[in-house]
Protein backbone atom coordinates (compact mmCIF):
# COMPACT_ATOMS: atom_id res chain seq x y z
CA UNK A 1 0.00 0.00 0.00
CA UNK A 2 1.46 3.28 -1.04
CA UNK A 3 1.38 6.11 1.47
CA UNK A 4 2.43 9.46 0.21
CA UNK A 5 4.80 10.19 3.04
CA UNK A 6 6.95 12.65 1.19
CA UNK A 7 4.08 15.04 0.61
CA UNK A 8 3.27 14.57 4.25
CA UNK A 9 6.62 15.38 5.71
CA UNK A 10 6.58 18.90 4.29
CA UNK A 11 3.43 19.60 6.24
CA UNK A 12 4.78 18.23 9.46
CA UNK A 13 7.60 20.72 9.39
CA UNK A 14 5.09 23.53 9.55
CA UNK A 15 4.02 22.86 13.14
CA UNK A 16 4.69 25.99 15.12
CA UNK A 17 6.86 25.70 18.18
CA UNK A 18 4.36 27.97 19.93
CA UNK A 19 1.27 25.88 19.48
CA UNK A 20 0.03 23.45 22.06
CA UNK A 21 0.68 19.80 21.35
CA UNK A 22 -2.15 18.32 19.33
CA UNK A 23 -3.78 21.59 18.40
CA UNK A 24 -3.88 22.52 14.74
CA UNK A 25 -1.99 25.46 13.29
CA UNK A 26 -3.65 28.84 13.45
CA UNK A 27 -4.41 29.51 9.87
CA UNK A 28 -2.33 31.94 7.92
CA UNK A 29 -4.10 33.85 5.11
CA UNK A 30 -1.74 32.25 2.61
CA UNK A 31 -2.64 28.79 3.90
CA UNK A 32 -6.25 29.57 3.00
CA UNK A 33 -5.23 31.02 -0.34
CA UNK A 34 -3.14 28.03 -1.37
CA UNK A 35 -6.21 25.85 -0.89
CA UNK A 36 -7.73 27.46 -3.95
CA UNK A 37 -8.57 24.98 -6.71
CA UNK A 38 -7.32 27.51 -9.21
CA UNK A 39 -3.82 27.31 -7.79
CA UNK A 40 -3.79 23.55 -8.03
CA UNK A 41 -2.13 22.33 -11.19
CA UNK A 42 -2.83 18.67 -10.50
CA UNK A 43 -5.62 18.98 -13.06
CA UNK A 44 -3.02 18.42 -15.77
CA UNK A 45 -2.61 14.87 -14.47
CA UNK A 46 -6.05 14.01 -13.21
CA UNK A 47 -9.23 13.28 -15.12
CA UNK A 48 -11.45 14.44 -12.29
CA UNK A 49 -12.16 18.04 -11.43
CA UNK A 50 -10.34 19.36 -8.39
CA UNK A 51 -13.65 19.67 -6.56
CA UNK A 52 -14.03 15.89 -6.76
CA UNK A 53 -10.68 15.42 -5.09
CA UNK A 54 -10.42 18.30 -2.66
CA UNK A 55 -13.16 19.28 -0.28
CA UNK A 56 -13.13 22.21 2.13
CA UNK A 57 -15.69 23.14 4.70
CA UNK A 58 -16.02 25.06 7.92
CA UNK A 59 -17.23 23.72 11.22
CA UNK A 60 -17.82 24.96 14.73
CA UNK A 61 -16.66 21.73 16.28
CA UNK A 62 -13.29 21.78 17.98
CA UNK A 63 -10.47 20.26 16.01
CA UNK A 64 -10.20 17.40 18.48
CA UNK A 65 -13.90 16.62 18.04
CA UNK A 66 -13.68 16.93 14.28
CA UNK A 67 -10.76 14.57 14.00
CA UNK A 68 -12.31 11.96 16.27
CA UNK A 69 -15.62 12.15 14.46
CA UNK A 70 -13.90 11.75 11.10
CA UNK A 71 -11.82 8.93 12.47
CA UNK A 72 -14.92 7.21 13.85
CA UNK A 73 -16.79 7.43 10.58
CA UNK A 74 -13.98 6.18 8.38
CA UNK A 75 -13.18 3.31 10.72
CA UNK A 76 -16.83 2.30 10.58
CA UNK A 77 -16.50 2.19 6.81
CA UNK A 78 -13.53 -0.11 7.09
CA UNK A 79 -10.63 2.28 6.66
CA UNK A 80 -7.42 2.57 8.58
CA UNK A 81 -6.24 5.79 10.09
CA UNK A 82 -2.69 7.00 10.61
CA UNK A 83 -2.71 9.94 12.98
CA UNK A 84 -0.23 12.72 12.79
CA UNK A 85 0.48 15.85 14.76
CA UNK A 86 -0.95 19.25 14.31
CA UNK A 87 -4.47 18.46 13.24
CA UNK A 88 -3.77 16.04 10.42
CA UNK A 89 -5.16 12.63 9.72
CA UNK A 90 -4.23 10.23 6.97
CA UNK A 91 -6.94 7.80 5.98
CA UNK A 92 -6.12 4.70 4.02
CA UNK A 93 -7.94 1.67 2.85
CA UNK A 94 -8.05 -1.15 5.33
CA UNK A 95 -6.42 -4.41 4.47
CA UNK A 96 -9.74 -5.77 3.46
CA UNK A 97 -11.36 -9.10 3.69
CA UNK A 98 -14.38 -7.52 2.07
CA UNK A 99 -13.44 -7.22 -1.58
CA UNK A 100 -16.26 -4.75 -2.09
CA UNK A 101 -14.27 -1.98 -0.43
CA UNK A 102 -12.49 0.06 -3.05
CA UNK A 103 -9.14 1.64 -2.49
CA UNK A 104 -8.91 5.15 -1.19
CA UNK A 105 -6.38 7.32 0.51
CA UNK A 106 -6.91 10.86 1.65
CA UNK A 107 -5.54 13.41 3.99
CA UNK A 108 -7.55 15.45 6.46
CA UNK A 109 -6.27 18.72 7.81
CA UNK A 110 -7.97 20.96 10.33
CA UNK A 111 -7.07 24.60 10.83
CA UNK A 112 -8.30 27.19 13.28
CA UNK A 113 -9.96 30.18 11.71
CA UNK A 114 -11.00 31.70 15.00
CA UNK A 115 -11.64 30.39 18.49
CA UNK A 116 -15.02 29.07 17.40
CA UNK A 117 -14.44 28.14 13.79
CA UNK A 118 -12.41 25.53 12.00
CA UNK A 119 -11.73 24.90 8.34
CA UNK A 120 -11.25 21.32 7.26
CA UNK A 121 -9.55 20.28 4.06
CA UNK A 122 -9.90 16.76 2.70
CA UNK A 123 -7.46 15.91 -0.10
CA UNK A 124 -7.73 12.64 -1.94
CA UNK A 125 -4.35 11.21 -2.89
CA UNK A 126 -5.79 8.37 -4.93
CA UNK A 127 -8.73 6.05 -5.13
CA UNK A 128 -12.31 5.43 -5.85
CA UNK A 129 -14.14 8.73 -6.28
CA UNK A 130 -17.62 7.33 -5.67
CA UNK A 131 -16.34 5.89 -2.40
CA UNK A 132 -14.86 9.26 -1.54
CA UNK A 133 -18.17 10.97 -2.27
CA UNK A 134 -20.03 8.38 -0.21
CA UNK A 135 -17.71 9.01 2.68
CA UNK A 136 -18.04 12.75 2.28
CA UNK A 137 -21.85 12.55 2.28
CA UNK A 138 -21.81 10.56 5.50
CA UNK A 139 -19.29 12.94 7.02
CA UNK A 140 -21.23 16.06 6.09
CA UNK A 141 -24.44 14.59 7.50
CA UNK A 142 -22.81 13.62 10.73
CA UNK A 143 -21.08 16.94 11.13
CA UNK A 144 -24.10 18.93 10.07
CA UNK A 145 -22.22 20.60 7.25
CA UNK A 146 -24.21 22.24 4.53
CA UNK A 147 -22.53 21.80 1.19
CA UNK A 148 -22.70 23.86 -2.00
CA UNK B 1 25.29 24.08 -37.40
CA UNK B 2 22.02 25.77 -38.14
CA UNK B 3 22.92 26.27 -41.78
CA UNK B 4 23.80 22.62 -42.08
CA UNK B 5 20.43 21.62 -40.76
CA UNK B 6 18.70 24.06 -43.08
CA UNK B 7 20.61 22.63 -46.00
CA UNK B 8 19.70 19.13 -44.98
CA UNK B 9 16.08 20.13 -44.70
CA UNK B 10 16.07 21.51 -48.23
CA UNK B 11 17.74 18.38 -49.50
CA UNK B 12 15.15 16.21 -47.79
CA UNK B 13 12.33 18.38 -49.01
CA UNK B 14 13.37 18.24 -52.61
CA UNK B 15 14.20 14.53 -52.48
CA UNK B 16 10.87 13.65 -51.03
CA UNK B 17 8.64 16.18 -52.67
CA UNK B 18 7.78 13.85 -55.52
CA UNK B 19 6.74 11.16 -53.04
CA UNK B 20 4.69 13.68 -51.07
CA UNK B 21 6.04 12.47 -47.78
CA UNK B 22 6.56 15.18 -45.24
CA UNK B 23 9.17 13.37 -43.16
CA UNK B 24 11.34 16.39 -42.70
CA UNK B 25 8.71 18.51 -40.95
CA UNK B 26 10.03 19.03 -37.43
CA UNK B 27 7.49 18.47 -34.67
CA UNK B 28 6.75 21.96 -33.53
CA UNK B 29 8.28 22.56 -30.13
CA UNK B 30 10.40 19.52 -29.46
CA UNK B 31 13.43 20.65 -31.35
CA UNK B 32 16.05 20.42 -28.67
CA UNK B 33 15.06 18.29 -25.69
CA UNK B 34 18.66 18.15 -24.50
CA UNK B 35 18.86 21.92 -24.18
CA UNK B 36 15.58 22.08 -22.28
CA UNK B 37 16.74 19.25 -20.03
CA UNK B 38 19.88 21.22 -19.24
CA UNK B 39 17.91 24.32 -18.36
CA UNK B 40 15.23 22.66 -16.25
CA UNK B 41 15.20 19.94 -13.60
CA UNK B 42 13.79 17.48 -16.10
CA UNK B 43 15.77 14.68 -17.68
CA UNK B 44 15.61 14.25 -21.46
CA UNK B 45 13.08 11.43 -21.17
CA UNK B 46 11.01 13.53 -18.81
CA UNK B 47 11.05 16.35 -21.36
CA UNK B 48 9.86 13.93 -24.01
CA UNK B 49 7.10 12.67 -21.73
CA UNK B 50 6.12 16.24 -20.90
CA UNK B 51 5.88 16.89 -24.62
CA UNK B 52 3.29 14.14 -24.90
CA UNK B 53 1.25 15.91 -22.23
CA UNK B 54 1.75 19.20 -24.03
CA UNK B 55 0.53 17.74 -27.31
CA UNK B 56 -2.58 16.44 -25.62
CA UNK B 57 -3.40 19.78 -24.02
CA UNK B 58 -2.49 21.95 -26.99
CA UNK B 59 -4.68 20.05 -29.43
CA UNK B 60 -7.85 20.21 -27.35
CA UNK B 61 -9.40 23.25 -29.04
CA UNK B 62 -7.07 24.30 -31.85
CA UNK B 63 -4.53 21.81 -33.07
CA UNK B 64 -1.66 24.21 -33.57
CA UNK B 65 1.01 22.95 -31.21
CA UNK B 66 0.36 25.80 -28.80
CA UNK B 67 -1.68 26.13 -25.63
CA UNK B 68 -4.06 29.04 -25.57
CA UNK B 69 -5.83 30.21 -22.43
CA UNK B 70 -8.95 28.18 -23.16
CA UNK B 71 -6.98 24.96 -23.60
CA UNK B 72 -5.04 25.75 -20.41
CA UNK B 73 -8.24 26.10 -18.41
CA UNK B 74 -9.79 23.03 -20.01
CA UNK B 75 -6.81 20.94 -19.06
CA UNK B 76 -6.73 22.17 -15.49
CA UNK B 77 -10.36 22.63 -14.62
CA UNK B 78 -12.07 20.43 -17.21
CA UNK B 79 -14.08 23.46 -18.23
CA UNK B 80 -13.12 26.67 -19.95
CA UNK B 81 -15.97 28.49 -18.32
CA UNK B 82 -14.42 29.24 -14.97
CA UNK B 83 -13.13 32.74 -14.48
CA UNK B 84 -10.70 33.38 -11.72
CA UNK B 85 -8.08 35.93 -10.93
CA UNK B 86 -5.83 33.05 -9.98
CA UNK B 87 -6.26 31.20 -13.26
CA UNK B 88 -5.25 34.35 -15.12
CA UNK B 89 -2.26 34.89 -12.89
CA UNK B 90 -1.03 31.33 -13.36
CA UNK B 91 -1.35 31.53 -17.14
CA UNK B 92 0.48 34.84 -17.17
CA UNK B 93 3.37 33.36 -15.23
CA UNK B 94 3.65 30.50 -17.69
CA UNK B 95 3.43 32.95 -20.59
CA UNK B 96 6.90 34.45 -20.26
CA UNK B 97 6.79 35.76 -23.84
CA UNK B 98 3.56 37.60 -23.04
CA UNK B 99 1.87 36.74 -26.30
CA UNK B 100 -1.21 35.01 -24.91
CA UNK B 101 -0.16 31.50 -25.90
CA UNK B 102 2.19 28.89 -24.49
CA UNK B 103 4.82 27.14 -26.54
CA UNK B 104 6.36 23.94 -25.25
CA UNK B 105 9.41 25.71 -23.89
CA UNK B 106 7.32 28.03 -21.72
CA UNK B 107 5.23 25.07 -20.58
CA UNK B 108 8.26 22.99 -19.63
CA UNK B 109 10.12 25.82 -17.90
CA UNK B 110 7.12 26.71 -15.77
CA UNK B 111 6.34 23.13 -14.82
CA UNK B 112 9.96 22.59 -13.91
CA UNK B 113 9.35 24.84 -10.91
CA UNK B 114 6.71 22.39 -9.69
CA UNK B 115 8.96 19.37 -9.81
CA UNK B 116 9.62 17.88 -6.36
CA UNK B 117 13.34 18.35 -7.00
CA UNK B 118 13.13 21.95 -8.15
CA UNK B 119 15.10 24.39 -5.98
CA UNK B 120 12.94 25.91 -3.27
CA UNK B 121 14.08 29.34 -4.38
CA UNK B 122 12.28 28.83 -7.68
CA UNK B 123 9.12 27.89 -5.83
CA UNK B 124 9.44 30.90 -3.56
CA UNK B 125 9.95 33.18 -6.57
CA UNK B 126 7.03 31.74 -8.54
CA UNK B 127 4.61 31.87 -5.62
CA UNK B 128 5.61 35.41 -4.78
CA UNK B 129 4.93 36.55 -8.33
CA UNK B 130 1.68 34.63 -8.28
CA UNK B 131 0.40 36.49 -5.26
CA UNK B 132 1.81 39.84 -6.31
CA UNK B 133 -1.36 40.47 -8.30
CA UNK B 134 -0.47 43.96 -9.46
CA UNK B 135 3.14 43.03 -10.04
CA UNK B 136 4.48 45.82 -7.91
CA UNK B 137 7.24 43.79 -6.30
CA UNK B 138 5.35 43.43 -3.04
CA UNK B 139 2.13 41.87 -1.80
CA UNK B 140 -0.29 44.40 -0.39
CA UNK B 141 -2.84 43.80 2.31
CA UNK B 142 -5.62 44.57 -0.13
CA UNK B 143 -4.32 41.88 -2.53
CA UNK B 144 -4.22 39.34 0.28
CA UNK B 145 -7.80 40.15 1.17
CA UNK B 146 -8.85 39.85 -2.47
CA UNK B 147 -7.25 36.42 -2.69
CA UNK B 148 -8.72 35.19 0.59
CA UNK B 149 -12.20 36.31 -0.45
CA UNK B 150 -11.81 34.64 -3.85
CA UNK B 151 -10.71 31.35 -2.29
CA UNK B 152 -13.56 31.34 0.21
CA UNK B 153 -16.10 32.10 -2.51
CA UNK B 154 -14.94 29.05 -4.47
CA UNK B 155 -16.12 26.56 -1.90
CA UNK B 156 -19.00 28.60 -0.58
CA UNK B 157 -17.35 29.11 2.78
CA UNK B 158 -18.89 32.09 4.49
CA UNK B 159 -16.75 34.06 6.84
CA UNK B 160 -17.64 37.43 8.26
CA UNK B 161 -15.54 40.40 7.30
CA UNK B 162 -14.34 40.63 10.91
CA UNK B 163 -13.01 37.12 10.84
CA UNK B 164 -11.32 37.67 7.49
CA UNK B 165 -9.72 40.87 8.76
CA UNK B 166 -8.44 39.14 11.86
CA UNK B 167 -6.89 36.33 9.81
CA UNK B 168 -5.12 38.91 7.67
CA UNK B 169 -4.08 40.90 10.74
CA UNK B 170 -2.40 37.86 12.23
CA UNK B 171 -0.76 37.01 8.92
CA UNK B 172 0.71 40.49 8.55
CA UNK B 173 1.75 40.54 12.18
CA UNK B 174 3.89 37.55 11.48
CA UNK B 175 4.96 38.23 7.91
CA UNK B 176 5.40 42.01 7.75
CA UNK B 177 8.56 42.27 9.81
CA UNK B 178 9.39 45.68 8.35
CA UNK B 179 5.96 46.98 9.37
CA UNK B 180 5.26 48.81 6.13
CA UNK B 181 1.91 47.24 5.36
CA UNK B 182 3.26 45.07 2.59
CA UNK B 183 5.07 41.80 2.17
CA UNK B 184 8.18 42.01 0.06
CA UNK B 185 10.12 39.12 -1.38
CA UNK B 186 12.45 38.83 1.60
CA UNK B 187 9.56 38.74 4.05
CA UNK B 188 7.78 36.20 1.85
CA UNK B 189 10.81 34.01 1.82
CA UNK B 190 11.16 34.09 5.64
CA UNK B 191 7.47 33.35 6.06
CA UNK B 192 7.62 30.39 3.76
CA UNK B 193 10.79 29.01 5.32
CA UNK B 194 8.99 28.99 8.63
CA UNK B 195 5.83 27.50 7.12
CA UNK B 196 6.81 25.23 4.22
CA UNK B 197 3.22 24.01 3.93
CA UNK B 198 2.42 27.36 2.33
CA UNK B 199 4.23 26.07 -0.75
CA UNK B 200 2.27 22.84 -0.89
CA UNK B 201 0.60 23.86 -4.15
CA UNK B 202 4.01 24.57 -5.69
CA UNK B 203 4.90 20.90 -5.98
CA UNK B 204 3.35 18.32 -8.25
CA UNK B 205 4.41 14.82 -7.22
CA UNK B 206 3.02 13.60 -10.53
CA UNK B 207 6.03 15.07 -12.30
CA UNK B 208 8.26 12.40 -10.80
CA UNK B 209 6.31 9.66 -12.58
CA UNK B 210 5.74 11.49 -15.80
CA UNK B 211 7.70 9.08 -17.97
CA UNK B 212 5.37 6.26 -16.99
CA UNK B 213 2.22 8.35 -17.24
CA UNK B 214 3.11 9.75 -20.65
CA UNK B 215 5.35 7.29 -22.40
CA UNK B 216 6.86 8.70 -25.53
CA UNK B 217 8.10 6.60 -28.38
CA UNK B 218 10.83 8.78 -29.68
CA UNK B 219 13.62 6.63 -30.99
CA UNK B 220 16.38 9.17 -31.12
CA UNK B 221 16.82 8.94 -27.36
CA UNK B 222 20.34 7.63 -27.33
CA UNK B 223 21.23 10.40 -24.95
CA UNK B 224 22.40 9.36 -21.54
CA UNK B 225 19.91 10.36 -18.92
CA UNK B 226 22.36 10.53 -16.07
Amino acid sequence: MYIDDKAFSMQEMSSDAKQQPGSPSQINAFELIRMSSFLDLSGFFEKEEVQQRKIRFTSNYSSGDLLSKIEGIVKEMGFRVAKRNGGKLRVIQAHNKEKSLGSLSFLTEVFDISSSLRVVELSKSYGDSSLYRKLWTKLSNDLGVSTL
Amino acid sequence: MLQFLEGLKHLCASALSCCDIDLCKQPKGLEDPEALARETVFSVSEIEALYELFKKISSAVIDDGLINKEEFQLALFKTSKKESLFADRVFDLFDTKHNGILGFEEFARALSVFHPHAPIDDKIEFSFQLYDLKQQGFIERQEVKQMVVATLAESGMNLSDDVIESIIDKTFEEADTKHDGKIDKEEWRSLVMRHPSLLKNMTLQYLKDITTTFPSFVFHSQVDDT
